[in-house]
């Protein structure tokens, strides 16, 4: 925690220090987002991927978010310890295999589909030879793993790519970096639940609360 | 909730009713029955929360909130679970609902005698009405002072406060001339006391209502049903997993077995009122070989069709704020025209961050500098959406999967394919909301495709070969089991579910005990 509230002040660490230190913010949630606020390892050692799967992960990942910051968000290595501690949403599709294997015979088909484009892995294609693929993908165009144990067929890789998509995206915004990126105020609805609950009450179009952040193109209050 | 002081009942005792599951189907009835003098045991698959410090505004920390065992999605428009539809704990997924109230329409309970499509509903509207009003009384359902489609129509609180969503549905509906209102909602807008419960404290606007409400403003179970219940004597036992039943020589249920942790238990009782939803009631039949002699236990599993058009707006929206669906507009439950049976409501949406941000890597399919780049958009954006009938079809069917989840029972597989009626009435559908998104000011427009609700399986009806409970809920093959949850409806409505469910929870409840149907106020 003083790591990230000790940064230099500049706009975005000035504004993810006041999303942290909110008075408004209930304190189960602060910890968590402190938690989530914590540098990634570098180290970090893959629980559920194998290592070639976590370096494809990471190169999907920076092409489904890319991040220019210095500091980027692992956001593989945080899927990795999604799949480890296998916390599912409730459900998967029919044509899936379960949410881990999805990961690991996806990542494995997109290494080979890179293969037949002459790559020695898909985190070796560049970055618009990776889009361009992923664009296949999307389509479900990108035949390779069909009839093969432990891969994906076009159709399946087309639903896993969506799978990513979302548990990225989940991810990645629920980072208070990103939160306070995007001026976001939800968390600030209030410190204590029952009857003192604060609330909003400046809830019209183009109303803002003073503890909310200004957003591009509003004058200070 | 506060269970402490509640009254407890022993295993062995021949309790009058064990009610399986606390949500919108389970816990009205068991306010009844208790209220009644009958003993009555309810036995919840998750556990009890305490809403004011448990809860918080974030999705990934409220996990817990819904049913996460693994279901197995399959046909051509795979249905998602968990967060969508599917609670668990003391109150069941009224812990999570949108609070969205509209009446079924008198209508969409007669579709086959008017279309020759769908089901017809083995009651009429005018046998609904007095338990919607007392429902309505009871939870406390906020909305206009005028219904526009509905001039009896009385709610007993003014109207939540509109959001900047609502906002803009207003404007876009008025400038084409479409009649638009605050929609019924059974969330507080005042201080609420009705007898027999804690008095309730009004909405703050905090926009998390599907993350569980934190002040007890929006009605769940826990703060209205289930305190009811206890007042009168009913005992209710979270953590505690449905598994199986005992039953005599002629197949009547004489207990009900269950797992709380790892123990294994079983209560006594003279009538099973089964409340687990569209999914685990089925599954519990199919498991335990019940009251299927129809044939029909997983048949007609329908899902309503829930599409959204998304906008961007040149005005800061914030459209976490704010209750989330405030207003509603019911000029389309029959669209002049329509080339397809039904019609669907349409509501105002603000969706908090992280709902949204994966609704538009999923159902908008962006990815890389497109997706940041909207993301960034969040606080400018806002929605429209609809409840739409989707007709019933056998082929559409729960059944078991080879696989298990973490209960030791099969997981359930659930295959849904949207038919050509819902694809009319969706196309219809996103013309409409595309154009009240344009006259609303919108820019970047575009739709989100996705299905809601849990509904059938186990649908009512007079025709023990057809149906697999009666217009009441009870068991045609086990006279001592009823169900009363959405697995019930033998068509899916334009209306959300929750209001309907919980009127035929006390419609069942008074069936139970032989009492006459109380009259209603306003006019059918």
């Amino acid at each position: 925690m003083q790591d990230i509230l000790n940064r230099p002040a500049d706009a975005s660490s000035n504004a993810l220090r006041a999303l942290l230190t909110s008075p408004r913010i209930p304190e189960r949630l602060r910890a968590e987002l402190l938690r989530r606020a914590a540098p990634d390892d570098p180290a970090y050692e893959p629980r559920a991927l194998s290592d070639a799967q976590l370096d494809a992960l990471r190169a999907l990942a920076s092409r489904i978010l890319p991040q220019d910051g210095d500091e980027p968000i692992d956001l593989a290595a945080r899927l990795d310890a999604m799949m480890a501690e296998a916390t599912g949403n409730g459900w998967r599709y029919e044509a899936l295999p379960s949410d881990p294997d999805a990961y690991r015979y996806g990542l494995d088909t997109l290494d080979d589909l890179a293969k037949a484009l002459g790559a020695s892995r898909f985190a070796g294609l560049s970055g618009g030879e990776q889009d361009e693929l992923l664009r296949r993908v999307q389509a479900g165009e990108a035949r390779g793993g069909e009839g093969r144990p432990r891969r994906l067929d076009a159709a399946q890789l087309a639903l896993w790519f969506e799978e990513v998509r979302s548990d990225a995206v989940r991810l990645f915004v629920a980072h208070p970096a990103i939160m306070a990126r995007l001026g976001y105020s939800g968390p600030l609805d209030g410190h204590e639940g029952g009857p003192a609950f604060a609330g909003f009450d400046a809830v019209g179009i183009g109303e803002r609360e003073s503890f909310e952040p200004l957003l591009p193109g509003e004058g200070a209050p | 909730m506060n269970l402490d002081r509640m009254r407890r009942y022993a295993e062995t005792e021949t309790v009058d009713v064990v009610v399986i599951g606390t949500g919108a189907g389970g816990a009205p009835l068991l306010a009844r029955l208790a209220a009644a003098g009958l003993t009555v045991v309810a036995l919840e698959a998750g556990a009890n929360r305490d809403p004011a410090t448990e809860f918080v505004p974030d999705e990934a920390m409220s996990a817990d909130l819904y049913w996460m065992n693994e279901r197995v999605s399959g046909g051509k428009t795979p249905e998602a679970f968990g967060a969508n539809n599917s609670g668990v704990g003391v109150g069941g997924s009224t812990l999570h609902w949108g609070a969205f109230v509209p009446r079924a329409d008198a209508r969409d309970l007669r579709l086959k005698t008017e279309t020759g499509k769908g089901e017809d509903w083995p009651l009429s509207f005018s046998d609904l009405l007095p338990y919607y009003e007392e429902v309505e009384r009871f939870i406390g359902v906020s909305g206009p002072a005028n219904y526009p489609w509905d001039a009896d129509r009385r709610y007993p609180l003014p109207p939540v406060k509109r959001n900047a969503p609502a906002q803009a549905m207003i404007a876009g509906c008025e400038a084409l001339g479409v009649k638009a209102s605050d929609g019924p909602v059974a969330v507080v807008s005042e201080p609420y006391a009705v007898g027999g419960i804690p008095a309730r404290v009004p909405c703050r606007n905090c926009g998390y209502c599907h993350q569980g409400c934190r002040n007890g403003a929006k009605t769940s179970m826990d703060v209205t049903y289930l305190p009811l219940g206890l007042g009168h004597g009913a005992e209710i036992r979270p953590n505690s997993f449905v598994h199986g039943f005992e039953r005599d020589r002629q197949g009547r249920i004489t207990a009900v077995l269950y797992r709380q942790g790892e123990v294994e238990k079983r209560q006594r009782c003279a009538a099973v009122f089964l409340c687990a939803g569209a999914v685990e009631t089925p599954r519990l039949l199919l498991v335990n070989d019940l009251a299927n002699s129809s044939g029909q236990v997983g048949r007609n599993y329908t899902a309503h069709v829930a599409t959204q058009v998304w906008g961007t707006f040149d005005k800061p929206m914030r459209m976490n704020k704010g209750y989330p669906s405030a207003i509603i507009t019911e000029d389309m439950v029959r669209p002049k025209d329509a080339d397809f049976a039904g019609g669907y409501l349409v509501q105002s949406l603000g969706v908090v961050l992280q709902t949204w941000s994966d609704q538009v890597a999923r159902g908008r399919g962006l990815w890389g500098r497109d997706l940041v780049r909207y993301l960034d958009r969040y606080n400018w954006t806002a929605g429209i959406g609809i409840n739409g009938e989707s007709l019933p079809s056998e082929e559409n069917r729960l059944t078991l999967s080879d696989e298990k989840d973490a209960t030791g029972l099969p997981k359930p597989l659930i295959r849904y394919s949207e038919g050509e009626n819902e694809a009319r009435l969706k196309r219809h559908a996103v013309a409409f909301m595309r154009q009240v998104w344009e006259a609303a000011g919108a820019s970047d427009i575009w739709v989100l495709e996705r299905t809601a609700h849990t509904i059938g399986t186990c649908r009512m009806g007079t025709d023990p070969d057809r149906a697999v409970v009666d217009p009441f809920g009870r068991s045609f093959d086990t006279p001592n089991l009823w169900i009363c949850d959405n697995s019930v409806f033998p068509s899916s409505l334009a209306a959300n579910p929750a209001l309907t469910i919980m009127a035929l929870s006390l419609r069942a409840a008074d069936r139970f005990l032989d009492r006459a149907a109380p009259t209603a106020v306003g006019q059918a």
